[in-house]
């Protein structure tokens, strides 16, 4: 299976692109679309789904990911170990996404597809996967020292202060609940797959 | 006594994942707030052992096809939102990596005397993002990281290694950094 992701914001031409060549018979593995939200387009020839809380579980499912540059998608996939083919969207701000694969595509831990066109022909012969370690950012430390070097500024509260700051609030709070999720992996949510246009 | 973080500009792919890394690995004890940047993905998503205390979703001043007004108009908003999340919270820290919401939040920990721990996103190589440039023009951050070297410099932006340790490894990679850059780096 091929699982394509957009990201959070629509990227039309990848998702044209590949439902398109599914279509012309140019790429003949399964394929599942995450197209984010926004985009024009809706895929004729492949399953797909908008967003979910998680793109996990299809990443772990895929034998291979064509992801969108993102940062978040670009080490996920690699720490799970999966090849990588990466499309940078021009749409998004200084196209920066075009410099940050440009550096990965230096040292062989992404394949930069510049052109959608080509991606047939970089499915055909997929990279090989690479692997980052899971764990352990000296960043993730830097910052855990400073901040364990503050000092408590806990204050007790004016009451007249609280109340106008739960107005300015109202409608911004979110139930906690919500927005937690289990730390075990996620099952793939196939409720949330959306068969395509042209499905009969 | 455990330390509260207040965490900003959550919900939006990379940036999320990489407040998600940075919080899983930091060692110590602390609580959070969660400031999500979009509420339609606040559903679910995030994955720390931390525990919660609140959560709230704010929007971001900067969303991709905002008018400049616009933006303006919700940089006043999150603002005033994020005095009265300070207010209620009473955060010991802000952290943020790249989000624009870093910048509202960011003048209003000045206002309150609350630090900010602002990371560059990992795209940014060349030159910092607009968001970058503007907290780092107000003063707004303690400490301004980026992720990779070659945009460390003397005005108090700081590379620190990556959110993710095998790309901090590949960003201090030599032969990369001249191969694309024409950059090596220097010893410190």
């Amino acid at each position: 299976m091929i699982f394509v992701t957009v990201g959070t914001i629509h990227f039309d031409d990848l998702v044209r692109g590949v439902d398109k060549a599914v279509g012309a018979g140019r790429i003949h593995d399964d394929v599942i679309l995450q197209i984010g939200c926004g985009g024009a387009y809706l895929p004729h020839f492949c399953r797909y789904i908008h967003n979910a809380p998680t793109l996990e579980a299809f990443e772990r499912s895929a034998d291979l990911v064509i992801g969108h540059g993102g940062t978040g998608t670009t080490i996920e996939v690699l720490q799970l170990g999966k090849p990588l083919i990466s499309v940078s969207n021009p749409g998004l701000s200084d196209n920066h996404q075009h410099e940050f694969l440009e550096a990965l595509e230096a040292i062989g831990l992404v394949t930069y597809c510049r052109n959608i066109d080509d991606l047939p022909t970089l499915i055909a012969a997929p990279p090989r996967a690479m692997q980052l370690p899971a764990a352990g950012s000296p960043l993730a430390h830097e910052i855990a020292a400073r901040i364990a070097g503050l000092n408590h500024r806990r204050h007790v509260q004016h009451p007249a202060l609280t109340r106008m700051a739960s107005l300015l609030l109202r409608g911004a709070e979110l139930e906690v609940s919500a927005v937690l999720r289990p730390v075990s992996p996620p099952a793939l949510p196939t409720e949330l797959l959306i068969e395509p246009a042209g499905h009969a | 006594m455990r330390k509260r973080i207040c965490v900003v500009g959550l919900g939006a792919g990379g940036f999320h994942y990489a407040l998600e890394r940075l919080i899983g690995e930091m060692p110590g004890d602390f609580d959070l707030v969660l400031v999500y940047a979009m509420r339609s993905q606040a559903q679910h998503n995030w994955r720390s052992g931390a525990p919660v205390h609140r959560a709230y979703a704010v929007r971001s001043p900067s969303v991709t096809g905002d008018w400049w007004l616009t933006s303006m108009w919700w940089s006043l908003v999150a603002f005033w939102r994020a005095l009265a999340i300070l207010v209620t919270t009473q955060p010991d820290c802000l952290l943020s990596v790249g989000s624009a919401l870093a910048v509202p939040f960011g003048a209003a920990a000045r206002v309150m005397r609350v630090p900010l721990f602002f990371v560059e996103s990992m795209t940014r190589i060349k030159a910092p993002s607009r968001t970058g440039r503007l907290i780092q023009r107000l003063c707004l951050a303690r400490r301004h990281y980026v992720q990779w070297p070659t945009l460390e410099n003397d005005s108090g932006l700081t590379y620190a290694g990556a959110v993710s340790r095998g790309l901090h490894a590949v960003n201090d990679c030599a032969q990369l950094q001249q191969q694309i850059f024409g950059f090596e780096r220097r010893d410190r």
